[in-house]
């Protein structure tokens, strides 16, 4: 927690850092309320005053963002969409750094063997091609954000676990470790009491990383058709607007779940790199 | 450095075979049981026998996957359950289409990422390199699909400057054939494919490269560069960039990772006939030997990404040794 | 004419904290031959100057006024390229942190040529023979030459930048604090080298270190640093036995010489800090000797002899002062 802390007070020193940390607060706040706050229930069809079916309405003052093809109001799909966009990024983070953590520290502490089996164990998963794979686990598992993320977690690990490793084999020399052992703790005492704390900066950036490209697949993921049915995701509302063919007539439709995206990342990306910058000062060029 | 080259194919091999094994018993034992999807209920029992025996699924586990191990050494994918061709013939021209989308885009990619990250890291603390990496970064954080579709609505529909997608004009060859390739219509098609996967591949490399210069630019070699009296160019190619090439090129297989992965979105985007689209109308035709062909040809660019990385970090960093 | 000639330098870094004066009013002479030697604690601005000499100044710094005349020639008024002409043809330089000064993914000798063809048109083979003549020269074998820098130790790293630093027969070496990552042994050795070197090469030295003891082995004249600022310049003889400021006396004093019974004593305090620099003379604060005027005032560069001056207020009553100053007791005295 104290870690945490001392993380994002390191983020709110870069002005970068500061405006990204207010803009993921926002989506947290759209993820959690969103759906409370939604001006529509994002699937039901609209009807004008005509009674005829609003289809691709332009934004208006009930309709800020337009509606679909199927008369459904896009600004509320959008609300909707903040939470598992979060949720699954979230958690595939989290997933990711855990194992990624776990390995690398083990690999990078004992060496020998155990190092030699985990790292062909890493390269291995190197070489699943990462969207040709998660889209084949989810096509024969079915389709839930559980399986997405436990999906895209599966493959998301290995380069979290390699650049932890390589950190641990630096840190492992170090004089603090030899004291550790002087005073006889044991190896996963010292794994994780002296060395887990001092990678925890670099799992930390990781987890930002992985966060970012976990929300970008599942997007990818929903607009090649592989996501969630039951749950509107800003992908999903890409994918309805690219498979009704009409979505060239009606940009107001394709334009915010991809800026949303954009800007949901981008924040996470500034926030990782503000903190790099702390712990390496030469990154800001001086 | 021959040891070490064998021992690399050695370790592809191992992976590719791992890759192998896990994608056959996949298929066979995940909940998506290929009998019960794709031979489709409505079929009488005599019908489904008869197509069971023919794809050879009435056999034990064991034998399917030792001929189908034997199959792959000659290139047998088996027959598309759909098009009952082999599926070989189908990956193969698909491969090729692949080919030429992502190798020179991913090439321009790095290329074009490689010198701007080092520009823009050289001439640090200006206006311009903080509207390149926040640019970078927001290119970066979009979904390629959606970069796509946004290029198709701004540059094909409203300016008409390029068709909305495939690979020809359709209908111009009905027939699979190489002289396509040869066409005007053939690069007019590929022009705006190539353009967004370039620009949305390059802002990894860029980004990478500008903060692995910036490390780079303090380091006591390239003072004493400069203090050799070297022009300013040969410090920054011969020493700063030279150098910072190395972290870069350790990414290669990841970004190579990232590209085939990008080429499944593309080729949906723009209708391009390649291995990835293939692979999503696979899936959903349920034409399994079609979908591990094409996925095992992905993972075999993947990993021999992977090995030429190696192979390329160990030519430019002597610090490392064949071990 | 003086090989070298500063005048009045001012050099700021600009940090985030606002600009940081390294250096003011810095003159220096090197005379043709000469070698000169540097002494000042760490942050005094040594590697600063040596720098600014070479025109290699990271980018946050700016001379802000000034000379630095090689061969009679303002460097700073002639502009980048002129200068970067002059950089290793006229005047070389051995960079402090020498173990990551050679780029580890070049070969040695190619990192030697490369100095040697900047400057000079010459073939394959001439610049072959001559890397090989430089490693020869400073004790390495030339066998090694086309080794990568991770394979040699410490000490012929170093050399090897010796080797680099002499390739074109420059006429003045800028040494900064060239062997302290090493032990004293190959120190020695490479001293040795040196000497011998300019024995039978004749280039002018500028030599920067902590250590008094190697500067009054190898130079001719000192000159002492403090807070960006040079506080006393003179034969090394002249300083030795007559300094005329108390900094330079307090380094005597921190100096434990061999042979001698003395304590070494250091000079309580700390530098000033180069962001807000004392309003007076900038060693007052920690001088033992300090009276009210000092803190007022700041001192300038006066002569005592044809070749040596100082920059104490005080410097006339030195002679009175100095028996004191070699006491423990009197640095030992409350400081402010
Ligand atoms: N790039 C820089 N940006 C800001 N301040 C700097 C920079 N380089 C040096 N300084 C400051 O300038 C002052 C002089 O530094 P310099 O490196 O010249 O000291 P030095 O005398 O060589 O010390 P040392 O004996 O430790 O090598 C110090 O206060 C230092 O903090
Ligand atoms: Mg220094």
């Amino acid at each position: 927690m104290a870690f945490l802390l001392s993380f994002l007070g390191a983020v709110w020193k870069a002005p970068t850092g500061r405006f990204s940390l207010v803009l993921l607060a926002l989506f947290l706040v759209a993820a959690i309320l969103g759906p409370l706050v939604a001006p529509h229930d994002p699937m039901l069809r609209n009807y004008g005053p005509d009674h005829k079916l609003l289809r691709l309405a332009g934004p208006s003052w009930d309709h800020w963002l337009g509606t679909t093809l199927m008369g459904r109001d896009i600004a509320s799909q959008m609300l909707h969409g903040a939470r598992p966009a979060l949720l699954v990024g979230g958690l595939t983070a989290f997933g990711t750094v855990a194992i990624g953590m776990n390995i690398g520290l083990v690999a990078g502490y004992f060496g020998g063997r155990t190092d030699d089996v985990l790292m062909r164990i890493t390269d291995m998963f190197l070489g699943l091609p990462f969207l040709p794979f998660i889209i084949i686990v989810l096509s024969l598992t079915g389709r839930s954000l559980t399986t997405i993320v436990v999906a895209m977690t599966l493959v998301m690990w290995r380069s979290t676990a390699r650049v932890i490793r390589a950190q641990v084999l630096s840190l492992r020399e170090m004089p603090f470790v030899a004291a550790a052992r002087i005073t006889g703790a044991s190896d996963l005492a010292i794994v994780y009491r002296e060395i887990a704390p001092n990678v925890l900066p670099l799992a930390l950036v990781n987890a930002a990383f992985a966060l970012a490209w976990a929300i970008i697949t599942e997007a990818s993921i929903g607009f090649l058709g592989f996501g969630d049915p039951n749950s509107i995701t800003w992908g999903s509302i890409l994918y309805d607007a690219y498979a009704s063919q009409t979505m060239y007539r009606a940009p107001w439709w394709v334009v915010p779940p991809g800026i949303a995206i954009m800007v949901l990342v981008s924040a996470v990306y500034f926030v990782g790199r503000a903190y790099e910058e702390v712990l390496n000062p030469r990154l800001r060029g001086i | 450095m021959t040891a070490y080259v064998l021992r690399r194919l050695a370790y592809m091999a191992i992976t590719l075979f791992a890759m192998i094994t896990l994608m056959f018993f996949m298929f066979r034992l995940l909940p998506g049981d290929p009998t019960a999807t794709v031979i489709s209920p409505a079929l009488d029992e005599g019908a489904r026998e008869a197509m069971r025996r023919r794809f050879g699924l009435d056999q034990p586990l064991l034998t399917q996957y030792l001929a189908y191990l034997r199959n792959l050494t000659v290139l047998d994918f088996g027959l598309s359950f759909r098009t009952s061709a082999p599926a070989w013939e189908m990956i193969e021209l698909r491969l090729v289409n692949t080919l030429l989308l992502i190798l020179p885009s991913m090439i321009a990619a790095y290329a074009i990422g490689a010198f701007g990250g080092a520009l823009i890291a050289w001439h640090r603390g200006g206006k311009a390199e903080a509207s390149v990496v926040l640019f970078a970064t927001a290119m970066q954080s979009a979904p390629l699909f959606w970069l796509s579709m946004l290029a198709i609505l701004v540059f094909s529909i409203l300016l008409g400057w390029f068709p909305t997608g495939h690979i020809v004009t359709p209908g111009r060859f009905p027939g699979p054939s190489w002289r396509m390739y040869l066409t005007a219509d053939f690069l007019h098609h590929l022009a705006l494919p190539f353009l967004v996967n370039t620009l949305y591949q390059l802002c990894f490399p860029l980004l990478l490269m500008r903060s692995t210069m910036l490390s780079t630019i303090g380091e006591d070699y390239v003072e004493l560069a400069r203090m050799k009296g070297l022009t300013e160019r040969r410090v920054l190619y011969g020493h700063a960039m030279r150098n910072s090439l190395l972290p870069l090129a350790t990414t290669l297989p990841m970004i190579l990772g990232w590209a085939v992965a990008g080429s499944v979105v593309i080729e949906t985007v723009f209708s391009w006939p390649g291995l990835g689209l293939l692979m999503i109308e696979a899936i959903s035709g349920s034409d399994y030997p079609v979908v591990q062909g094409a996925f095992l040809l992905i993972a075999v660019l993947t990993i021999l990404g992977t090995f030429v990385a190696d192979l390329l970090y160990g030519l430019l960093d002597p610090r490392i040794t064949y071990r | 004419m003086a090989i070298l000639d500063i005048e009045g330098l001012d050099l700021r870094y600009r940090t985030d904290r606002g600009p940081a004066e390294a250096l003011s009013e810095v003159s220096l002479r090197v005379e043709r031959g000469e070698a000169i030697g540097i002494v000042g604690e760490s942050g005094c601005g040594k590697s600063t100057l040596l720098k600014a000499v070479m025109g290699v100044m990271p980018p946050n710094a700016a001379i802000t006024a000034g000379a630095i005349r090689f061969e009679g020639r303002d460097l700073v008024a002639a502009g980048p390229e002129a200068w970067r002409r002059i950089r290793w043809k006229g005047v070389a330089m051995i960079a402090q942190s020498a173990l990551n000064a050679l780029n580890p993914v070049k070969r040695v000798d190619a990192q030697i040529a490369e100095a040697i063809t900047t400057h000079e048109s010459r073939t394959r083979a001439e610049v072959e023979a001559r890397t090989r003549e430089l490693l020869a020269l400073v004790g390495v074998d030339p066998g090694r030459a086309r080794d990568y820098p991770h394979q040699f130790s410490g000490g012929m790293r170093q050399r090897v930048l010796i080797a680099m630093a002499l390739a074109l027969r420059p006429p003045l070496l800028l040494a900064d604090e060239p062997t302290t990552a090493l032990d004293v042994i190959v120190q020695d050795q490479i001293f040795r080298r040196i000497g011998a070197l300019r024995g039978e090469l004749g280039f002018a030295m500028v030599l920067v270190t902590h250590d008094l003891a190697l500067v009054i082995e190898n130079c001719d004249r000192i000159a002492v640093m403090y807070g960006g600022l040079v506080v006393e310049e003179g034969p090394v003889a002249a300083i030795a036995t007559a300094s005329c400021h108390p900094y330079t006396l307090g380094l005597y004093n921190a100096l434990s010489r061999l042979g001698q019974r003395r304590q070494p004593v250091s000079i309580p305090g700390r530098p000033p800090d180069p962001l807000a620099p004392p309003a007076g003379c900038r060693f007052a604060p920690r001088c033992p000797f300090a009276i009210e005027r000092c803190h007022r005032e700041r001192p300038v560069m006066q002569a005592l002899s044809a070749r040596h001056a100082a920059r104490c207020l005080r410097a006339a009553e030195m002679n009175d002062l100095r028996p004191a100053a070699a006491l423990p007791e009197t640095w030992e005295g409350p400081q402010p």
